[in-house]
């Protein structure tokens, strides 16, 4: 797998003697984008940060917390030396102050990170999250790091030019810093990328795929059990599994469909369509900040709709109610509750028929 | 930057004295300069900390549905079999506490759970039987 080749000590050291400018431009020319899910230009993220004023911080975001994401963890646990090193190119280029936020779910990979951190001699500082899915949003990740509660903050200012304590702050995932010294290495392919499969499968795992891998090849390596849906984690919609099974697994045939890869999350299931949006709906619910009114009111509202329909007690009315709460969500702060809502379409848009023998059933 | 995490700082308050005690809260707020009420309100938000006493082991049952398509109902039911609570219950004699939680990145080995800060997978009732014979 190319996410766990070890980088030779000259080619690291070679890395290490280039412009930090120089850098910044390959990586840019390189096309590399943020494998959270955001499909941000790295390049383009590290120039802003080196062009802001002031002290600057990098930030590797490991509070991986999308359900059947575990691409990171993967690469912690395996490569952690080439997530490091990444790091350590981005602290030479940036200058920066440098942090690992780990999610407090993977507290066991804390000991190893910072055994390795010493053993490379290297500046990082690893915190611990506590438990709150939106502290992996970048803003409110700089906020559980300033000590407050994981509120998502308004964007303008970006935070590479007003982050951390108002410094400027570049956040990458942790997949992302792993691509760097592989990019910078040369021998780099663009277009593979990890997938975290799960859910009714005999098979999960991270698997690293090109870009442009049919649906139906994934099901059949990761042995996918009589797939009804394919949920693309919590946030990237639901396929109705026999209607696209032929889909290839690229940004442009999944965006003309209405489905995003995000962190690349595959879950395969056997499930009623209303029994997987109940435990979504449940997740949104419990992992919301309570900053936004739509997403708080509106979303336990979804909930409640949700679990009606799920017990076989839902109405027509219902569904029109959940349909337009669910474009409402549309107005929320930050992208949590905006997947939210974008889930709940998703699920109606491609399981129509599916929601109606639910509400039959009443 | 050697200023102190709030979060790291509550986390280890919580290790020493099984939760966040008013008073320890107070000292914080002194220590950091930090109001008491945002200190507080930090430890009020995340899932991981109580600011009341609970289990003295925390019980994680992954909640979302790599999970529960493999099972995850399965290790409620031995929990409630083995020690007499369900999620958001203490046992009597205040050694555990059950909670469901959001994924916990298992999803290669299902069904799992978080015991206090390690993480337990693959969870068959024979694993089971054999994790809670280490900790009861």
């Amino acid at each position: 797998m190319q996410i766990l080749r070890k980088i030779t000590k000259k080619d690291f050291d070679s890395i290490m003697n280039m412009d930090k400018k120089e850098i910044i431009e390959k990586i840019k020319k390189s096309g590399l984008v943020g494998r959270s899910g955001s499909n941000f230009p790295t390049g383009v993220k590290w120039e802003s940060a080196f062009n802001s004023p002031g002290h600057k911080v990098l930030i590797c975001n490991a509070d991986e917390g999308e359900p059947g994401t575990f691409k990171d963890r993967f690469i912690m646990e395996k490569n952690p030396e080439l997530l490091l090193q990444g790091m350590k190119i981005g602290r030479y280029v940036l200058d920066a102050e440098c942090f690992i936020y780990l999610r407090g779910e993977y507290y066991f990979l804390r000991k190893n990170l910072e055994k390795k951190i010493k053993e490379m001699k290297l500046d990082i500082k690893v915190v611990s999250g506590a438990g709150a899915y939106i502290c992996g949003e970048e803003t409110a990740l700089m906020d559980s790091i300033e000590g407050k509660r994981g509120l998502p903050r308004a964007k303008p200012p970006y935070p590479t030019s007003s982050g951390l304590f108002g410094r400027p702050t570049c956040i990458n995932n942790v997949e992302t810093l792993a691509n760097i010294p592989l990019l910078l290495s040369g021998k780099w392919d663009p277009n593979l990328r990890l997938f975290s499969v799960s859910g009714h499968v005999r098979k999960p795992g991270v698997y690293e795929l090109p870009l442009g891998t049919k649906l139906s090849y994934v099901a059949t390596i990761a042995e996918a059990e009589s797939p009804k849906a394919v949920c693309l984690g919590y946030s990237g919609g639901i396929i109705n599994y026999e209607k696209f099974k032929d889909l290839t697994v690229d940004d442009k045939s999944f965006k003309e469909n209405n489905f995003f890869i995000g962190p690349g999350s595959l879950i395969f299931l056997n499930m009623e369509i209303a029994k997987i949006m109940k435990n979504i709906s449940e997740f949104y619910v419990h992992e919301s900040c309570g900053k936004c009114l739509p997403c708080r009111e509106g979303g336990f509202r979804i909930m409640e709709l949700i679990s009606k329909i799920e017990g076989g007690n839902g109405t027509k009315k219902d569904m029109e109610e959940l349909k337009d709460l669910a474009q409402y969500l549309e107005t929320c702060f930050c992208l949590l509750g905006k997947s939210y809502g974008f889930m709940v379409c998703s699920a109606i848009d491609n399981f129509g028929e599916d929601f109606e023998r639910a509400l039959k059933r009443s | 930057m050697g200023e102190k995490i709030l979060l790291e700082e509550l986390r280890n308050t919580q290790n020493k004295f099984g939760y966040l005690k008013g008073s320890e809260l107070i000292k914080l707020s002194k220590e950091m300069d930090m109001p008491l009420a945002r200190i507080y309100g930090t430890a009020t938000f995340y899932s991981f900390f109580r600011t009341g006493k609970k289990g003295r082991h925390v019980i994680r049952v992954c909640n979302n549905l790599p999970c529960i398509a493999n099972g995850s109902v399965n290790v409620i039911k031995f929990l409630k079999k083995e020690l007499g609570i369900g999620p958001g219950e203490t046992t009597k004699d205040g050694k555990f506490s059950i909670e469901l939680t959001s994924c916990i990145g298992c999803c290669k080995k299902p069904p799992a759970i978080m015991l206090d800060e390690m993480l337990y997978t693959g969870l068959s009732e024979k694993k089971l039987k054999s994790l809670f014979e280490k900790i009861k």
